[in-house]
């Protein structure tokens, strides 16, 4: 497996406030890394201790398979590209200005490469615009700092709440601008995001992190299967159950309840039922479930829905 | 690093705040000799005499010299208004972009002191040579006849208020670097810039005046420590036809090169340990 990001027990203290507790994350190349937690939950710190903008207070983290602390780390970080926060724009110069101050700091030619990029994020009538970046909409400015991280060529994008401030076409644009950056240009992501019905259209894998530490990591296909819709039916003969649907269910598992059976997976519920009706076993009690990712982060961080 | 000087000298030409400190420049340029002029017509008037010992003393030179001082003009105020365009890396948080694209922050640093010190002693440069071009047709250049030996004085003066550049340059990347908010590079600029000059001026104003009585002599001397430990010292004395001695010329290096090593190692200590938002 090829690691892009591995952190170890990475603890991050502000004063005498634990940000950041004991995390462990890893990401592979190609992922797309949806990062959930609350409001302060270390989000933020972990993508500022990964980008070299804080200093762990213990653990360890490698990037590109350089570890945090050695000399080899700078040149690691010329593969990422992160927005952490808002982004970061001269709010006194044009769009095209601030790209090309960003081509100086990264020491790349400017002139076809401002234009690609400012096309590429949907800002690419901005290309001879005066107007300063400060006057822009937040949707505006997010898709600018998009752009500025995207001039370097990354290997690793990090977005912090990359949707915040956009319109629903501007969601929906940035969406599609992360899955094709992923698919074409095989860019891996970190992306940190509250609104999990986005995040759950992208992510290929999720990191849940609460009180500073990551307390789950699951990919897209485990979670699916974890938010499968599961069908309870209680009978009296119970033991009767698993032998009459044997087979009679694909891609779906059948386990034992209390009394009855669980079916764990998409099924046609008239004709499992007449089934058990034809069998003439009596049925007690029939429960569908279904969960939404917003009730399985809940029930992982164990907080409650309101 | 040659890529951040780069793009730190863009983003400063970039600013308004360019604009203002090159305005300022020519204002203050054009002021001194006009408020000069109006001194000496206000003294002919009033007093003949007056106004023929005041010739004695005001010079182009002393003119030129003057655009450097830190205490007053712009030699006070375009050190913080540079300060601020580079501050405002920090409260942007554009720094971080530096940061990310893998550059280290020593680099980042030095960057910012090369680049603040060399537009900042560039524009006092220009507003003195433009204050000595506009003051030239109304004032003498000096009081005796212009000699090669000036020439070199000026040169070597020159070199004395550079290195006082580079610590003022130093100082605001210090700031800049270590500060939490413009608040406190503004006030701690203040205090210590323009603190110190004027307690350099104030110095070497009361050892004039105590060095005539030699009962007092080493209350002089504790004063004379004071002052060449006052790395604004130079600036005050600097260009005013006294002949420097080996010491003075020690001092006026020492001093400031120290001071200046002392606040670039300590700013990159502690910038390569703090934390950015």
């Amino acid at each position: 497996m090829d690691y892009i990001l591995k952190t170890f027990g990475l603890v991050k203290k502000y004063k005498k406030q634990l940000a950041v507790n004991e995390a462990d994350m890893t990401i592979c190349r190609g992922d797309i890394y949806g990062f959930v937690g609350e409001n302060g939950s270390g989000k933020t710190t972990i993508i500022r201790l990964i980008t070299g903008l804080v200093f762990p207070d213990s653990g360890r983290f490698e990037l590109f398979g350089v570890p945090h602390d050695s000399i080899g780390i700078q040149t690691a970080r010329r593969k990422v590209g992160a927005v952490v926060e808002s982004p970061s724009i001269y709010p006194n110069m044009s769009a095209y200005d601030n790209l090309k101050m960003q081509c100086m700091i990264l020491g790349i030619p400017a002139d076809n490469k401002i234009s690609e990029t400012l096309n590429e994020v949907g800002l690419g009538y901005l290309l001879k615009d005066k107007k300063q970046a400060g006057d822009f909409s937040l949707g505006m400015r997010q898709r600018l700092g998009i752009a500025m991280t995207l001039l370097g060529d990354p290997e690793f994008l990090i977005l912090d709440e990359p949707m915040n401030g956009l319109d629903p076409a501007g969601i929906v644009e940035i969406r599609e601008l992360i899955l094709k950056l992923n698919r074409e240009r095989k860019i891996t992501f970190l992306i940190s995001s509250h609104i999990l019905s986005e995040l759950s259209l992208v992510a290929t894998k999720y990191g849940i992190i609460s009180r500073g530490h990551i307390i789950k990591e699951i990919t897209a296909a485990q979670l699916q299967v974890e938010l499968a819709k599961t069908t309870d039916i209680t009978v009296e003969q119970p033991e009767r159950l698993i032998s009459l649907f044997d087979g009679l269910l694909p891609e779906t598992s059948i386990s034992y309840i209390l009394g009855g059976i669980r079916i764990t997976g998409e099924i046609d519920l008239n004709t499992v039922l007449s089934t058990i009706i034809k069998e003439e076993i009596r049925i007690i009690s029939v429960n569908c479930h279904e969960s939404s990712f917003e009730d399985y982060y809940l029930k992982t961080i164990g907080g409650k829905r309101s | 690093m040659t890529r951040l000087i780069k793009s730190d000298f863009r983003k400063f030409f970039q600013d308004k705040l360019f604009i203002v400190v090159c305005i300022l420049a020519v204002v203050f340029a054009v002021i001194t000799p006009l408020l000069y002029l109006m001194l000496f017509s206000v003294a002919d008037e009033v007093d003949p005499m007056t106004q023929e010992l005041l010739s004695g003393y005001v010079t182009a030179k002393g003119q030129f010299f003057g655009g450097f001082s830190f205490g007053n003009n712009l030699g006070l105020i375009a050190p913080l208004l540079i300060g601020i365009v580079f501050f405002k890396d920090f409260s942007y948080g554009t720094i971080r972009n530096k940061i990310i694209s893998g550059h280290s922050r020593r680099s980042i640093f030095l960057s910012i002191f090369i680049v603040c010190t060399t537009v900042l002693f560039a524009i006092v440069l220009a507003h003195s040579l433009l204050t000595l071009g506009i003051s030239l047709p109304f004032f003498d250049y000096q009081s005796t006849p212009f000699a090669m030996h000036d020439f070199w004085y000026l040169l070597e003066s020159l070199l004395f208020e550079f290195l006082v550049y580079i610590f003022v340059g130093a100082f605001v990347s210090w700031l800049c670097a270590t500060m939490k908010n413009l608040g406190m590079v503004i006030v701690m600029y203040i205090a210590v810039v323009f603190g110190l000059s004027m307690i350099a001026g104030i110095l070497q104003g009361i050892t004039m005046v105590l060095s005539v009585e030699p009962s007092l002599a080493k209350v002089v001397d504790v004063i004379d420590v004071l002052q060449r430990i006052n790395v604004f010292n130079s600036s005050a004395t600097i260009g005013m036809g006294t002949e420097y001695t080996t010491k003075d010329v020690l001092y006026y290096v020492l001093t400031p090169v120290l001071c200046s090593a002392a606040l670039i190692g300590h700013g990159m200590w502690k910038f390569e340990r703090k934390d950015l938002k």
